[in-house]
């Protein structure tokens, strides 16, 4: 449970390893404190959507979960995306919520960012990983809780360096973006070192 | 003051050189660093001897090459600091890497870990950090053999000089060692640290994690960048070829360079917090 929980955050890192959710880590990281406020969202809705998918998963959706009722020939994993997809965005709009009532600061500065956390592929990919690897609940809650936390590592410490790189001198065909895609080649690079690390 | 004067004025700081004045300007910091690599490289060329040439000459023609082009469309003068990351990237190989992989990766490492960011100074992360992980991400070989105990004390006593002159932190250095020393009790393997003490990994230490650039610049940072570096050295080694092997002593100073400029934001956010609730 603890190595895989390590693993979501260092060797599988979502943004880092997957290049999940690269939209939004590119957008919302020229500020540390936006970038950490996103990333403490992201980790909360991903340490929750995910172990709540699961449990819709296996109670609602696998072959044979309605057989207490009679119908254990009813197979409803077609709804998968759709029941995942419905929970994050639920997930996001109480948050959103709660971040207008008592945090008004980050949510005016999350702007527009916030309500598309509900289609960050990072989110979306935690929940269908977690699917695909078929882990068990216990496993879900350490992989949602990793990966977010992963996720979040990653755009604040890309956040600090763009901050950093302020005193740059970047060519004006690559300042912005262009220079944003080499540094997160550049810390990918270094993520990689972590591929077959183990707690010993 | 009449409008002619102060127009004068005006031109005459606009005419300074961009680079920087004082003790620290113009070509200092290179002079101290290649008086720091000289004890490395005369141990390195005794023991390998002239094979090591060609690929020397060749890293430092891509280095300053690459730099004139840069140099040349910004505008600057030329700098010369291209030849410590050439020599430093050089020292740190397996003689045993084919001269074209050399090239590829320097260039990789000086451009996209330098030079397009505006320079020396301007950078985020030593060229020749960037360009060995570079190598061993892309060209992954047998390891390279362990640089021996000369090369050690070599690296060391360019490392005291750098100490002494202000360009390593020995906070860096202690927290490293530190670092190292504590993960290697948690994880039981303190017998072999004879073993881990190579000289790559003293070498790294001192020239790839000690990079003032790369390594974070407060002094509270400087303790827990170097403790990081020093930790990921053993983590990272016990997944790869040992501790004090050169892929964990590259990938261990390139971590922690992508955390530096995090650490000193914290640092700072730490500081200024305190002093808020101090002052009022």
């Amino acid at each position: 449970m603890i190595e895989l929980f390590f693993r979501s955050v260092f060797e599988e890192n979502l943004a880092l390893a997957f290049f999940l959710g690269i939209c939004t880590f590119l957008a919302v990281s020229n500020r540390v404190e936006t970038a950490l406020g996103l990333g403490l969202a992201l980790i909360v809705v991903q340490a929750v959507t995910v172990p709540l998918n699961h449990t819709i998963l296996n109670l609602l959706l696998v072959e044979g979960a309605w057989g207490w009722a009679g119908l254990p020939d009813i197979d409803l994993t077609f709804l998968r995306l759709i029941s995942f997809i419905g929970v994050i965005a639920a997930m996001v709009q109480i948050l959103e919520m709660t971040l207008d009532r008592y945090w008004p600061a980050l949510h005016r500065s999350l702007g527009i960012f916030l309500p598309l956390v509900t289609v960050n592929c990072a989110i979306l990919g935690g929940s269908l990983f977690m699917a695909e690897r078929q882990y068990d609940f216990g496993e879900s809650v350490a992989y949602g809780l990793g990966s977010g936390v992963g996720w979040a590592l990653a755009i604040v410490a890309f956040a600090a360096i763009r901050e950093r790189m302020r005193y740059s001198d970047i060519p004006a065909g690559l300042r912005g973006l262009g220079a944003a895609f080499i540094v997160t080649g550049l810390m990918s690079m270094g993520f990689s070192a972590f591929v077959g690390v183990r707690l010993p | 003051m009449t409008e002619t004067r102060r127009a004068a004025m005006r031109r005459s700081t606009l005419s300074h050189a961009p680079h920087l004045q004082g003790p620290w300007g113009g070509q200092r910091i290179t002079v101290l660093l290649l008086a720091a690599l000289a004890a490395p490289l005369a141990v390195a060329l005794a023991e390998r001897g002239t094979a090591m040439l060609p690929g020397i000459a060749l890293a430092v023609v891509i280095a300053l090459g690459w730099q004139a082009l840069f140099a040349r469309l910004r505008r600057r003068a030329l700098g010369f600091d291209g030849i410590v990351a050439a020599l430093i990237f050089t020292l740190m190989l397996s003689p045993a890497t084919p001269l074209w992989q050399q090239g590829l990766a320097l260039s990789f490492g000086i451009v996209l870990g330098e030079q397009v960011f505006g320079g020396r100074g301007r950078n985020f992360l030593s060229p020749a950090v960037v360009a060995l992980a570079f190598l061993l991400f892309s060209f992954p070989g047998d390891a390279p053999p362990q640089a021996g105990t000369a090369f050690a004390v070599a690296a060391l006593s360019g490392g005291a000089l750098l100490v002494f002159a202000g360009l390593l932190s020995w906070r860096v250095v202690a927290g490293v060692a530190l670092g190292l020393a504590a993960v290697m009790l948690l994880t039981g393997g303190l017998p072999d640290w004879k073993a881990a003490l190579s000289g790559s990994l003293v070498f790294g230490i001192v020239f790839l994690a000690g990079d003032p650039v790369a390594a974070a610049s407060t002094n509270p940072g400087r303790w827990i960048y170097g403790l990081l570096v020093g930790a990921l050295v053993v983590v990272l080694g016990h997944a790869g070829s040992g501790a004090g092997s050169v892929h964990a002593v590259v990938f261990a100073a390139l971590l922690g360079g992508i955390f530096a400029p995090l650490i000193d934001r914290a640092v700072v956010a730490m500081n200024i917090r305190r002093r808020r609730a101090r002052h009022g």
